[in-house]
């Protein structure tokens, strides 16, 4: 059956529009490539000399530590996110106890909560921040801690908490469709509440984990106000803050700039060709579930 | 297996706690603070109940701001949930290469929030952006123009614009998820009853999907109210305030100005908002369902 003029007409008009969402971003990574000059006599060119000093720029400029500081902040707030939400959403799932259903919505209100509702008094009263310096006081290796990482020890109680409500809730409506037989034998063993959660929950919610950590990852990636508010030193900024110093710099050079966006950009955009089923699962986790 | 014990209390104590310090102490905080005027150079705070809600109203960097977080949710509204329905819907339907159409609209959604707003001022650089340098093509009177800056109001539409290419495609996604879920015996069952192919999504699709869209249009709203970051990095709310919104002036009155009392009294405004429309949307789509079960 040869396709009808009408489906042909539709797949290319469906096909022109993909182009138009990814044109931008194509035309951002090629613009790296070209000297400032190039860029300014014909915006659409291709390159006609590769101008890899842009990406020497970037990378003097700190992009490569800004994108290690983001991975390894990121990563921090996600496993805390994590082990601090299991064992919440493993009690509401499988343990009757009084005030539960309240102390689930009182956690899962944060939902929709926006950052800024609490910058201003984080800013000035902020509990990590203030514990770090009270032991700094008199313990050495909080001294070295607060001294080298202290922003990051403020800005990840925010990034922490914030994580917290879609990972309980989520979490919980998977560990509630565990069948109980599973963990009746555990109880049987002997086992607390802790090792059944750690040696069969957990292993069990395997994609659960993967899905939220996803999304988790990706919004504490992208944070932009908290970190303003509360990465003061240089040497601790991450990617969002980085690259807009970056920028500031690098102001009237747009191909450094885009440089620097490409070396944002490419490693998350190979990240998702890679995994893309379950990033779209992971992202799209706070609305579908 | 059913006797009290503080182990589940203990359990979910780190999360609550944590959540209780970080979250909600904050949120009350900011709200009695807005009764306040200080600042951080004189951390001295002065009583003056509801003044910096009265100044606001006064202000006209605030309404403006008010303005632009209305014009977002409205335009957002408009445009990001037909558009994303409908790619959902051709999407769905598309005979080839409709993984790798997913992919390209899904895409800018993964792209660093930030690097967005860089990628789209230089789009928009009035000398050598790719937006004027395809325009120039068709006319001379886009030589030089400033997306960005000149007139003052095309600059929150630009804005704007680029929060629906950036979302788009996240909730085409969702409603994808959606419409997968509806089974294929409705659709048959519409085409023996002699239902044309709108018929179908009219009769079929749209009630069915009008949950997840009012889920949907939930998130675009409260996105809306505390869309911050493309106005940041793209102009600091400028020029002259015009593209500024609630968070980007929050942000300016705080940390620039130094008003800390008057910045709490924004963001508890913005605190309502949220609450007001999360309301408005658990109602209505509560209303809605029982409405198809009644």
């Amino acid at each position: 059956m040869k396709p009808r003029v009408g489906t042909l007409i539709r797949d290319g008009l469906v096909g022109l529009i993909a182009l138009l969402f990814i044109a931008p971003v194509l035309w951002a990574l090629v613009s790296a490539f070209k000297s400032q000059s190039e860029i300014r006599l014909e915006p659409w060119s291709l390159p006609e000399r590769i101008a890899w000093e842009n990406f020497l720029h970037a990378w003097q400029g700190h992009m490569g530590l800004y994108l290690l500081n983001s991975a390894v902040v990121t990563f921090i707030a996600v496993v805390i996110i994590i082990a601090l939400s299991a064992p919440a959403a493993y009690a509401f799932a499988r343990l009757q106890f009084k005030g539960s259903t309240a102390l689930l919505a009182f956690i899962v209100s944060g939902l929709l909560i926006p950052v800024h509702a609490v910058l201003v008094p984080l800013y000035q009263f902020n509990p990590g921040s203030l514990l770090l310096g009270r032991l700094a006081e008199s313990w050495a290796p909080a001294m070295w801690l607060s001294v080298h990482f202290g922003d990051w020890v403020a800005v990840l109680g925010p990034y922490i908490a914030f994580g917290l409500p879609l990972t309980v809730l989520l979490l919980r409506s998977y560990f509630i469709g565990i069948p109980t037989e599973l963990s009746d034998a555990a109880v049987i063993d002997g086992c607390g509440h802790l090792a059944i959660l750690r040696r069969i929950f957990m292993p069990v919610a395997r994609p659960a984990v993967a899905t939220v950590a996803i999304f988790q990852a990706s919004w504490i990636w992208n944070e932009l106000v908290l970190a303003m508010v509360f990465i003061d030193e240089p040497l601790q900024r991450t990617l969002t803050i980085g690259l807009m110093s970056f920028q500031g710099e690098h102001a009237t050079d747009w191909g450094i700039v885009m440089a620097g966006v490409f070396m944002a950009v490419v490693p998350v955009l190979v990240l998702y060709f890679i995994f893309q089923q379950h990033i779209v699962k992971g992202l799209t986790a706070g609305a579908v579930k | 297996m059913r006797k009290t014990t503080l182990t589940p209390y203990l359990l979910v104590a780190p999360a609550a706690a944590f959540f209780a310090i970080y979250v909600l102490y904050p949120i009350v905080h900011t709200c009695v603070l807005s009764g306040y005027s200080w600042s951080t150079v004189n951390p001295v705070k002065r009583l003056v109940g509801l003044e910096n809600y009265r100044q606001l109203l006064s202000d006209p960097y605030f309404v403006i701001s008010l303005k632009n977080n209305l014009l977002f949710i409205v335009v957002s509204l408009v445009i990001q949930l037909p558009v994303a329905l409908l790619l959902a819907v051709a999407v769905g339907s598309l005979t080839r290469y409709h993984r790798l159409v997913r992919t390209l609209v899904f895409g800018p959604f993964v792209v660093p929030i930030v690097a967005v707003g860089l990628i789209w001022t230089a789009i928009y650089n009035p000398s050598f952006g790719a937006l004027n340098g395809l325009l120039t093509h068709l006319s001379p009177v886009f030589e030089h123009r400033g997306w960005l800056s000149d007139p003052p109001w095309t600059v929150i539409y630009a804005i704007i614009f680029v929060s629906c290419w950036r979302y788009i495609g996240f909730h085409m996604m969702v409603l994808l998820a959606g419409l997968q879920a509806i089974p294929d015996e409705l659709y048959e069952a519409a085409k023996i009853d002699g239902a044309s192919s709108w018929q179908a999504f009219r009769g079929v699709t749209l009630p069915i999907m009008r949950r997840i869209m009012a889920v949907d249009a939930l998130l675009i709203t409260v996105g809306s109210v505390k869309i911050f970051d493309l106005n940041w990095v793209m102009t600091r709310g400028g020029p002259n305030h015009a593209s500024e919104v609630l968070a980007t002036y929050m942000y300016t009155c705080g940390f620039s100005d130094d008003r800390m009392g008057y910045a709490a009294a924004i963001a508890t405004i913005m605190l309502a908002l949220t609450f007001v429309a999360t309301v408005f949307y658990v109602r209505y789509s509560g209303r809605e369902q029982a409405g198809e079960l009644a």
